[in-house]
């Protein structure tokens, strides 16, 4: 119990039967997509490097199937982030209902990043299945899109491991005592 | 809050979501790791279908190059900053030194297939033309227009001895499909970049 998200006055808020949308659960799938989106953003790096090379740089030509593996693995994990941004968002979706909306403006600022990094995060996942499937419905390119909004993303996702990284570290050694 | 009894317990939770991630996982990385292949249903490539065994994705219809790639009077130009440019028929780069390089084209889109190439290193070629050893190169496509027509190699691809113009693949002769008469083939890079349907190396 000492774990439960709260939802804010009793008469207001909805009632979330289930005990999985707790802080430790939050704090795990967070964690394993931040692991994820890391792998992402360096493979992704990598590969945007490669097709939009400055003139004065040069990058290693060895080993020679490195790409293959740094692109396999960026499309891998993101393939992998969508079970778990999935399940992320369903354990904390709770928290959407929190009533006031805002306590102050930081929580407001705070929460605003939210809106970008789950935006973003849906974004970044569906665009990239959109492109391994070879299938663009939206009217705009591709790769550019996909690079400036992981970026937008990336800076959502910093903001939020600073706003809850020390709550959500407290949360996974409290869930590691009172596993159920 | 009431303590609710019941219902999924937080294993339960990590078991459900750990198979989700192993079930999307298994079935895409077949597009790059051949032993899965078999299970590759959401990757939009296998890795050993198409001409040759190797998949496609710019065909060479919707390049609009069939005619240009199949003209008798094809010639590779060799040219930019060289003391010799060069005009080549394609028995004049079959005639030249052949080499064979084994390199994988690495899909963006996460799937890839290696292979062995052969055809004339581009070293040896920059040799011939007499280019400087650290120059950099573009390599243009019969392909007139199109995002990934041409595509720069830096000094490290252009030097390195797997960077191939490409006449065969294991062992025949290159599929249209894969880029006749030649195709780049170069070490670490995204398959766009293998440009395909070579009509001019430029030195820069």
């Amino acid at each position: 119990m000492t774990s439960a998200i709260t939802t804010g006055p009793a008469h207001s808020a909805p009632v979330f039967p289930s005990r999985l949308h707790d802080a430790t659960n939050a704090a795990w799938l967070g964690t394993a997509l931040g692991v994820a989106f890391a792998v992402c953003l360096l493979t992704g790096l990598y590969s945007h490097l490669l097709q939009n090379q400055p003139d004065w740089l040069t990058i290693p030509s060895r080993p020679a199937g490195l790409y293959r593996v740094t692109q396999g693995l960026h499309v891998t994990a993101g393939v992998a982030s969508v079970p778990l941004l999935l399940a992320k968002l369903w354990v904390v979706y709770p928290k959407l209902w929190v009533w006031p909306p805002a306590r102050d403006v930081g929580h407001a600022v705070q929460r605003g990043s939210l809106l970008v990094l789950v935006g973003g995060a849906i974004f970044e996942l569906s665009t990239g299945l959109a492109n391994i499937a070879q299938w663009y419905p939206f009217g705009f390119a591709f790769t550019q899109t996909h690079y400036w909004v992981g970026w937008l993303t990336i800076g959502a996702l910093l903001l939020h491991i600073g706003a809850h990284g020390a709550d959500a570290m407290a949360a996974l050694r409290r869930g590691r005592s009172d596993d159920r | 809050m009431t303590e609710t009894t019941g219902g999924m317990t937080r294993r339960g939770l990590i078991a459900s979501v750990a198979a989700a991630v192993a079930a999307v996982t298994v079935t895409q990385v077949g597009g790059t790791l051949a032993p899965l292949r078999d299970l590759a249903l959401l990757s939009p490539r296998r890795p050993d279908l198409g001409p040759q065994s190797l998949p496609v994705n710019r065909t060479v219809a919707a390049a609009g190059v069939l005619p240009a790639a199949t003209d008798t009077g094809y010639r590779l130009r060799v040219e930019g900053r060289v003391r010799t440019p060069l005009l080549l028929s394609l028995p004049d780069l079959q005639e030249l030194p052949q080499s064979d390089a084994e390199l994988a084209i690495a899909c963006v889109e996460g799937w890839s297939a290696s292979a062995v190439w052969s055809g004339v290193r581009l070293v040896d070629l920059l040799r011939v033309a007499g280019a400087a050893p650290d120059s950099r190169v573009r390599v243009e496509s019969l392909e007139p227009i199109g995002a990934f027509r041409s595509s720069v190699l830096d000094r490290a691809r252009a030097r390195d001895p797997l960077t191939l113009l490409a006449l065969r693949v294991r062992g025949q002769t290159l599929h249209p499909e894969h880029g006749y008469p030649v195709r780049l083939m170069a070490p670490n890079r995204p398959g766009v970049l293998q440009t395909k349907w070579v009509s001019t190396v430029v030195v820069l």
